[in-house]
């Protein structure tokens, strides 16, 4: 057990749950401390702990799709890992350190599950949740806890997998995660559409999404933002993946698809290899397009098709040199970055959920139903019924 | 025999009264069933050797029906118990004798389907097979396909988060909702999820898929469907041995194929089935798998070649591709009818549940082979060997005066070796009152007291399906400590 600055670094599930029992207040949870700007802040925190020397990979079998480690083993590390095996995280986290200012921090695991954290392919091959197999953690109470296991299907009791993911720490801190892996596959390529108005583009994504070949991700960015990444006009971008003559196969078939359906405009295809779509699909996930000193950053979560309608919304409210926009999950997910402020209040009336990464409003999260703001404090309460673990960091109200 | 808690002889003794009063809040008098004939349909799930007339079976047809009798029970102290069409194999819809059954087998509409954004909302009442078949038009499927998919009800699959024979591609139930409808006990509705997908806030969607009726009574369901692929194709594999089928499965997901499906059947189950679908399976073979690969013809092909490859490395006897559509229907056909073609050999069987990690198959299996040995039980085994999901069919008969007890703990026993190689007692078919006692396998109080907590957040007087998947020890239900046989 070592103890700099305050900081509590339990080096042991043992030693983390002696540590919560022990704790006289509210404690602040970190993992790498790379997210500390987004959500609220901890109210009145006694004493930081970070799960950082919870880091070890306990095992990892790629014919069993499974790896268990420390909630604080970096993504970097754990990804290595995998691919020496020729595996990955089928859901992909993304890195936000350098968006949140913090280039030097290291995303954790354990923070990616808290935070719910999916790359690009969240529509089409699930998010944190969905891989998460087993966990074990402590509760407020300083009880060590498990639910799961290192099984693929597993319904014996409660899925509790499914309450730590994206509970930013507040019902338990977590010592051990067991996660679904999924194979590298032969061969990823990315469609590359262009030539069309933005409302075609976004048709674009839904037409390659209802079509029998198996996207993997689905991006969007207007002309600016694909300037980032290198391209002369805005674009579409299709991921698949599998076996060589599969891929092609269906890149020929997303192509044709798109020129039947899309009216008006016949769209311009090309392909990405491997490599290209490895990097550009790593600088979609880390919002490098819409990266720079934005005054906020907004996570709009429309149906896909309201995404353009969306868009068209956020450029006649917030229009200037400043707003960058791109849409990730097949149009089911919208950034919005700007030189100006935009608050809650300003984005009143567009469909769906709404979150602030970047901010001045107190509250970044989607506000709750007032039954549902029930029922989650008492959730709270039936796992932190003292309000050890990071209190009011997800609502004000628990 | 599994015990359950002595009924509250209060309600009992209202009966009638509450009957009648349940009955004044029907929008239909006659969806309110209280004759004991007519009760009878209800006294039993898929653990047959269970029963128990309830006190009432009401038959809502709308969310604010469901509302109006939660509130009522709620307000009277009356339990409630869930149930789909009772195809549940752990009794997780076994009535008490103090209980309303709230059954939504009226409410089975397909309400609205939206193929742009890959959603379908229906009432939690309508069959599984409905689902699939309402977006089939348009070339859609909703991927959970339980084989009880022609009877089972989306709200018993949210209920026990069930699986299918190609939820190793495609996951579970949780993986393919979006949102749901619930009444709470108290009456009150919550909406959870939407199509947004990882909402802000605690996962409550996740939280209640698999929470077996516990924590409220869903009447509404948001469910992911997916674009059909282009063709599938299933492919026969027949082994010499159950350890080189085994073996062949690791090497196939180890190489980085994974199919949309691998079932796995022993000897026992490989004649029993054949025997009844008549599906060409080889009965020469000592294990067969069944592999599903989706695609174009080409890219069928290429993966075929693929696995017959692979495969090729574990001397089989036999390598079959399905030639056209008749064959590849009747080799799924003879795989769903797996456990009915066991009911021609036997008169009774356990169906057990537990997931095993892959790697330990061949292991188990020899275990499980002596676990029937030393009870004089013949066990088919056929299971979905992607995911280490295994389940041993026990076959006995339940007239033999004492078979029941022994047959339960033959199945304790397998339970046991699941969890001691790192599975689980149950992979999609949830705890009931089967496993009940048997999740003190894998947890402790102090984790069962956790996950009681939740219940009361949302259930707290304990009326809604109390009686299962926590052991009775511990269980607020056995307040009492009264027991009776169920
Ligand atoms: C031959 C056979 C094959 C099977 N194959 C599979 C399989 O491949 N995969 C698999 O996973 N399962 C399988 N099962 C098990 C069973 O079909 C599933 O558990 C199914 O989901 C149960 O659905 P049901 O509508 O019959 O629910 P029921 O049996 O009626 O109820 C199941 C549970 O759901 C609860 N419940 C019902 N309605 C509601 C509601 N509205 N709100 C909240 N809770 C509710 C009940 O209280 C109960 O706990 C099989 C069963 C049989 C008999």
């Amino acid at each position: 057990m070592t103890q700099s600055n305050d900081i509590l670094r339990p080096g042991s599930a043992q030693e983390l749950q002696a540590m919560i029992a022990a704790a006289s207040g509210a404690l602040a949870i970190e993992g790498s401390g790379s997210k500390a700007a987004w959500s609220r802040q901890t109210s009145q925190p006694t004493q930081s702990l970070t799960t950082a020397d919870l880091a070890g990979i306990d095992f990892f079998y790629p014919a069993e799709m499974v790896v268990q480690c420390g909630p604080g083993a970096k993504l970097a590390t754990l990804e290595s890992e995998l691919a020496a095996g020729g595996h990955r995280l089928a859901f992909d986290p993304p890195d936000y350190a350098a968006l949140f200012g913090k280039p030097d921090a290291q995303p954790t695991v354990g923070g990616a599950i808290a935070a719910n954290l999916a790359g690009s392919r969240r529509a089409y091959r699930g998010g944190p949740r969905d891989h998460l197999l087993g966990v074990q953690f402590v509760n407020g109470q300083g009880e060590a806890i498990k639910s799961g296991g290192r099984v693929m299907k597993n319904v014996s009791g409660y899925d509790l997998c499914k309450l730590m993911t994206g509970s930013w720490g507040t019902l338990g801190v977590l010592s051990q995660v067991t996660m679904k892996t999924a194979p590298l596959m032969e061969m990823r390529r990315t469609v590359v559409v262009q030539g069309l108005e933005e409302a075609q583009h976004l048709a674009a994504l839904i037409a390659a999404s209802r079509s029998p070949y198996d996207l993997v991700a689905a991006a969007y960015l207007p002309a600016g933002e694909a300037a980032t990444l290198g391209f002369d006009a805005s674009v579409s971008l299709l991921e698949i993946e599998g076996l060589e003559p599969s891929v092609l196969y269906r890149s020929e078939q997303i192509a044709t698809l798109l020129a039947k359906t899309l009216t008006g405009q016949a769209p311009s295809c090309r392909n990405l290899d491997q490599e290209q779509s490895a990097n550009l699909w790593r600088s979609i996930k880390d919002l490098a397009p819409v990266l720079g000193q934005p005054q906020c950053l907004w996570r709009l979560k429309p149906k896909p098709s309201d995404a353009a309608a969306v868009m068209a919304q956020l450029r006649a409210r917030f229009d200037g040199p400043g707003l960058k926009m791109l849409v990730d999950w097949g149009g089911n997910l919208v950034w919005l970055a700007s030189d100006q402020a935009i608050s809650r209040a300003d984005l009143a009336g567009l469909p769906g959920q709404k979150t602030q990464l970047i901010g001045s409003d107190d509250q970044p999260f989607e506000p709750l139903h007032p039954l549902q703001t029930e029922l989650q404090s008492g959730i709270k309460r039936a796992f932190d019924p003292d309000g050890r673990l990071n209190p009011q960091r997800l609502y004000s109200d628990f | 025999m599994i015990p359950m808690p002595a009924p509250d002889s209060a309600i009992l003794a209202k009966r009638t009264q509450i009957q009648e009063a349940l009955r004044a809040l029907m929008d239909r008098p006659s969806d309110l069933i209280s004759e004991d004939l007519a009760l009878k349909v209800y006294e039993t799930d898929g653990l047959s050797a269970y029963r128990q007339l309830p006190l009432a079976v009401a038959l809502p047809r709308t969310t604010e029906e469901v509302a109006r009798l939660l509130a009522y029970c709620h307000q009277q102290g009356i339990k409630v118990i869930g149930r789909g069409s009772g195809t549940s194999l752990a009794g997780g819809a076994l009535p008490t004798q103090d209980a309303l059954v709230l059954g939504l087998s009226k409410m089975n509409q397909v309400l609205d389907i939206d193929y742009d954004n890959r959603c379908a909302r229906v009432q939690a009442g309508v069959t599984n097979i409905n689902v699939s078949n309402a977006v089939e038009m348009e070339n859609f499927f909703y991927a959970p396909d339980p084989s009880s998919q022609l009877a089972c009800t989306i709200a018993g699959n949210v209920a026990m988060n069930s699986g299918g024979a190609h939820c190793l591609k495609y996951g579970v139930t949780t993986n393919n909702l979006l949102g749901l409808t619930v009444v709470l006990m108290d009456g009150r509705v919550v909406t959870i999820g939407s199509e947004a997908m990882d909402g802000d806030g605690y996962d409550l969607l996740g939280l209640f898929t698999g929470s077996e009726g516990m924590l409220g009574l869903v009447t509404e369901v948001l469910v992911r469907i997916l674009p059909k692929p282009e063709g599938a194709r299933p492919m026969l594999v027949g082994f010499k041995s159950e350890e080189l089928a085994g073996a062949c499965v690791a090497e196939i997901i180890g190489q980085g194929i994974v199919p949309v499906a691998i079932e796995f059947m022993d000897k026992p189950a490989i004649l029993a089935s054949e025997a009844f679908a008549k599906a060409g399976y080889p009965t020469d073979a000592q294990a067969l798998l069944i592999i599903e690969v989706e695609g174009s013809t080409l890219e069928i092909e290429a993966q075929e070649a693929r696995i017959q490859e692979i495969a090729g490395r574990y001397d089989p006897v036999s390598i079959k591709l399905s030639e056209n559509a008749a064959q590849a229907e009747a080799i799924w056909r003879g795989r769903k009818s797996a456990f009915g073609a066991m009911g021609q050999i036997s008169p009774d069987y356990l169906c057990m549940d537990g997931t095993i990690p892959t790697g330990k198959l061949p292991e188990v299996l020899s275990r499980i082979k002596q676990v029937g040995e030393a009870y004089g039980f013949q066990i088919a085994n056929i299971f979905h060997a992607g995911d280490g999901n295994l389940h041993p069919l026990i076959l006995y008969d339940a007239n033999a005066p004492g078979e029941i007890d022994r047959v339960e703990a033959a199945g304790e026993d397998i339970l046991k070796i699941c969890v001691e190689v790192g599975g689980c007692i149950t992979g999609e078919h949830g705890v009931g009152i089967e496993k009940r006692d048997a999740m003190m396998l894998m947890f402790n109080e102090t984790d069962l007291q956790q996950q009681m907590r939740i219940k009361r957040v949302f259930d707290p007087l304990w009326l809604l399906n109390g009686a299962k998947v926590f052991p009775l020890d511990i269980n607020p239900a056995d307040t009492k400590g009264q027991r009776i046989a169920a």
